[in-house]
């Protein structure tokens, strides 16, 4: 797994699921770098998975909630995704978490 | 409504083949991408962090002035940075997987100007599809 903290620089939200398109993208700084990466909250595919529950929209309400804190205000966020992944896992807006 | 997969995902293009069908080393793709970029038009700098087993090894490649070169270190400088798994890269080097549908699998990181990011794509595009996500 792998940790990046930084500050969020853009959310994109998608519904066009009949185009594969119904995604949430979000562009992370991360702290000392000058480039911003790209990270996948969401990418459904709609005819290849069952849509999303109720239960996964708060989740995403939640995160997406994180990410907008982080972009507004300037707060530093922590996601959690494979080394060469760029699906995240876990969101973390804060510190002091670790271990958890 | 443009084409799709049965899944639902868009058709993302895919390289042209830079492995010479499957002869090139690692080094050598970033070799040939780099030449083949050398009328593109544009410069750019790429930087490559490829995972062999559980170390990461970096690559570098440079388009200026069309002029091309390619080196096995980091590049401070770089537009775009690319994070996979060598195994994936073989894939997309030799044009049977798109870096979109790497990045869409949870195969590859990006970072960068990804519009120039895109620009390298079309540009070294062996088969038709979309160059951009969304």
């Amino acid at each position: 797994m792998a940790d990046t903290t930084g500050v969020v620089t853009y959310i994109k939200i998608n519904k066009q699921a009949g185009e594969g398109s119904d995604l949430c993208f979000f562009g992370l700084r991360p702290q000392g770098s000058t480039q911003v990466e790209l990270f996948i909250l969401w990418w459904a595919l709609s005819s290849a998975q069952p849509p999303p529950t109720a239960a996964d929209w708060v989740l995403r309400n939640v995160c997406i909630g994180m990410l907008r804190d982080s972009f507004l205000r300037g707060l530093p966020i922590t996601v959690a995704t494979d080394d060469v992944s760029a699906i995240v896992t876990k969101v973390q807006l804060g510190s002091g978490a670790s271990g958890i | 409504m443009e084409s799709s997969l049965p899944t639902g995902r868009p058709v993302f293009a895919r390289f042209k083949d830079l492995t010479d069908g499957g002869a090139a080393d690692l080094p050598a793709t970033f070799r040939t991408m780099a030449s083949l970029l050398e009328d593109a038009g544009f410069d750019v700098v790429i930087e490559f962090h490829i995972r062999r087993g559980k170390a990461f090894h970096t690559y570098s490649l440079r388009v200026e002035s069309a002029k091309s070169s390619s080196a096995a270190e980091p590049a401070a400088d770089a537009h775009v940075t690319i994070l996979t798994a060598e195994e994936t890269w073989a894939e997309i080097a030799a044009g049977r997987l798109s870096p979109l549908d790497a990045f869409g699998d949870g195969q590859l990181r990006l970072r960068g100007d990804l519009v120039l990011g895109s620009r390298v794509l079309k540009h070294l595009a062996g088969t038709p599809g979309r160059v951009e996500i969304c």
